[in-house]
């Protein structure tokens, strides 16, 4: 492969990466079990807060997730809550495991 | 045998050659620069504080005579053939955009003439200081502001620096918020620039816009290369049915320093490109432009720019959103935000080409027994994102122009017809992209529309939208009007409109820019974009509404900045900007920011 073949190689690979879209991530994981029971609103929150994920008015949002959602789907997710590691991981639980 | 269009593209490499080998020579041969005619105002030697407001996307750009259309200034070395086009701003594809750009580059080269005089441009180095100083309001916070500008040139590198401070009335406290993190840093550049080939010589004055620069000579023989790291404002490629007044400042905690190229060969073609932040790049792409009549005929003198009445354009643009967000984020439905107050997202990368075909005739070129010249002007542009269905678009466009360059009147008036899939939004990459690709429901209307869905990023609507098309159209019209300043010269007074809809609910949007216009002493303007609402019933609303305004007011005729006149020097600055910024909840509010202070420069130059 000439210089100039290999230099045009990359940049099509470039190109194609730039513009072309990179795929749905596979379906989400709910990494709570069946049977979780859900943590606390301060437990939750402030786990949020301390992986720089801070969500406006916490606790206030806990308790209308509270009221509006059945209750396994709520204890699922906020134990997700509780274990995820990144904010994307949060917002997984968020359609993984109040769902199913 | 060499074919001879090789030796053409030779001798245009000999010539770039040559060009860079006379870099340590003032890079602006061909420019002439001539005393500055009596009252010739120059209010812009400051620079507004924001770029001057595009057309709105649409609209032919006329060949201009090398006069600057904003203000009309007689003086200017004109170097046109025909009366109509010497091709200095012709090469600026035929939009709104670049009207204004021409417009402004026009007043630049001006300005330039004007305010440097003969004997300047041997100057291999500039230095210019200054400062402002007064009141602002930002966010429903009062604000002393102070704001410290440093400007140096080596060579064809120039440098504009500034330390905006806003310090709180209350607690005589630095915002914290304008400094506490790694990307504030974007404050501080405001344009650093490196310019070589042929362009009207600038002046060496604090220049926020930023923008390419003109020349006054003819376009077939012209060679510009410029790069300039600046925040990206008011970009706009083609008809603007794909880029449209791009803008990346939206929200003043969020300072972005974007980069900019620009390069011109000939009257063959012109290439732009963009990133929006060096630091964090999201959205970058580019156009090439070409003439091929031009280029088909080679440099026969009966084909080229100046010689002829009409011009064709085609025109190629690529983008991409390398991180377009597709779904917000959230937890108990709100949204989420990083520790540097940044929406989290899941998102894709996504992009899209536009191709564009122009076409400009000028009736009575020529004609001597009229001021008034009359011209067709007809645009076909098609853009599609890759690898979606039906998030693409057809523009048909016609315009009528009419001008009379001796009494300064310019008027375009014309229409559009779009064939628009379900998923593509005219302008799609639009004034509001960055705040409305994160949250696309900015309006009441589209928050109406979206109800309990309204946290949906733009991509993520635009992608749940079903198969299928809608007729759109666009309504535009612009005129130019001249003000007179003494009894031989004027300065124009730019207003333009153009207002779009579809088939579709909450996707009408009106753009109106008044100005930037300049009379003796002052310089002023004035950009209103409204997008997302229902139709002409709705126009006039402030929801969702961004506007900016400017003015400045120099104590002093600038043609005696020269002359000791410190006076001229000292200017007053006022600006209104109502505009988005993300809150601490993770939504975006409007800010409606004001700004008032007193500046002063000095320096060489």
């Amino acid at each position: 492969m000439t210089t100039i073949a290999f230099l045009r190689w990359v940049v099509s690979v470039v190109l194609v990466s730039a513009l072309v879209a990179c795929g749905d991530p596979g379906p989400a994981a709910c990494n709570a079990d069946a049977g979780a029971v859900a943590p606390s609103a301060a437990e939750v929150c402030t786990h949020l807060r301390a992986i720089n994920c801070p969500v406006a008015d916490c606790e206030s949002g806990y308790a209308e997730w509270q009221r509006s959602m059945d209750m396994a789907s709520f204890n699922r997710t906020t134990a997700c809550y509780r274990n995820a590691r990144t904010c994307a991981e949060v917002d997984t639980c968020n359609r993984a495991c109040s769902t199913r | 045998m060499v074919p001879a269009r090789v030796l053409v593209v030779r001798s245009a490499l000999v010539s770039v050659g040559a060009t860079i080998a006379l870099a340590g020579a003032p890079a602006h041969a061909q420019f002439d620069p001539q005393e500055p005619p009596p009252g010739w105002t120059s209010p812009l030697d400051s620079a507004p504080p924001i770029a001057p407001p595009d057309l709105g996307g649409t609209g032919p750009q006329l060949p201009n005579n090398g006069t600057p259309t904003l203000p009309t200034v007689p003086n200017v070395p004109s170097n046109g053939t025909n009366g109509l086009s010497n091709g200095s701003n012709n090469l600026s594809a035929p939009n709104a955009s670049s009207v204004t750009n021409a417009a402004q580059n026009g007043v630049q080269s001006a300005r330039d003439a004007a305010s440097n005089g003969v004997g300047a441009e041997d100057r291999y180095i500039a230095f210019r200081v200054g400062g402002d100083l007064g009141y602002a309001r930002l966010e429903n916070e009062d604000f002393f502001a102070v704001n410290a500008q440093v400007l140096f040139r080596v060579w064809n590198f120039r440098f504009g620096l500034a330390a905006p401070l806003r310090i709180d009335t209350a607690r005589f406290r630095l915002r914290e918020r304008d400094w506490d993190e790694g990307r504030d840093i974007a404050r501080i550049p405001q344009c650093l620039r490196f310019d070589i080939g042929d362009y009207d010589r600038p002046s060496d004055r604090f220049d926020p816009a930023c923008a390419a620069y003109g020349h006054s000579g003819q376009q077939h023989s012209r060679l510009y290369f410029s790069t300039r790291f600046a925040p990206v404002d008011n970009l706009t490629f083609a008809e603007g049915t794909l880029v449209n007044a791009f803008r990346t400042t939206l929200d003043p905690d969020h300072p972005a320093l974007g980069l900019q190229s620009h390069f011109e060969l000939w009257d063959w073609l012109k290439v732009q490109h963009f990133v929006d932040d060096v630091v964090r790049p999201r959205v970058t792409g580019g156009r090439l432009s070409l003439w091929p009549m031009q280029i088909v005929t080679g440099r026969n003198p009966d084909w080229r720019w100046d010689n002829r009445p009409d011009e064709l354009e085609l025109g190629v643009t690529a983008i991409a959103d390398l991180a377009a967000p597709t779904t917000a984020q959230t937890a108990f439905g709100r949204p989420i935000v990083d520790e540097q107050n940044n929406l989290r997202f899941n998102s894709r990368a996504i992009g899209a080409v536009g191709f564009d075909l122009h076409y400009l005739y000028i009736f009575g070129q020529g004609d001597p027994n009229s001021a008034w010249r009359f011209g067709v002007y007809g645009a076909l542009d098609y853009d599609r994102f890759l690898g979606a269905n039906d998030m693409d678009m057809v523009n048909v466009a016609a315009r009528f122009v009419a001008v009379n360059r001796a009494a300064g009147w310019d008027i375009r008036v014309g229409g559009d017809y779009r064939s628009v899939g379900n998923r593509y939004v005219p302008g799609y990459f639009d004034t509001n992209y960055s705040t409305n690709s994160q949250h696309f429901a900015l309006t009441d209307d589209l928050r109406s529309l979206l109800g309990s869905a309204s946290q949906v990023t733009k991509l993520g609507y635009l992608s749940a939208q079903p198969d299928g098309r809608s007729n759109g159209y666009r309504a535009f019209a612009s005129v130019t009007i001249p003000i007179p300043i003494t009894r031989t010269q004027h300065s124009g007074l730019p207003i333009s409109i153009f207002f779009e809809d579809t088939e579709r609910k909450a996707d009408a949007t009106v753009l109106v820019n008044v100005g930037p216009v300049q009379i003796d002493q002052l310089v002023a303007g004035a950009q209103i974009v409204r997008r997302n609402f229902d139709g002409p019933s709705d126009l006039f609303s402030l929801d969702g509404t961004l506007i900016r305004m400017f003015g400045q007011v120099f104590f002093g005729p600038p043609d005696q900045r020269r002359r000791g006149n410190v006076l001229s020097n000292l200017y007053f600055l006022a600006r209104y900007d109502r505009r988005w910024n993300l809150q601490s909840t993770g939504s975006f509010a409007v800010t409606d920011d004001v700004q008032a202070t007193f500046g002063f420069s000095g320096g060489i130059d």
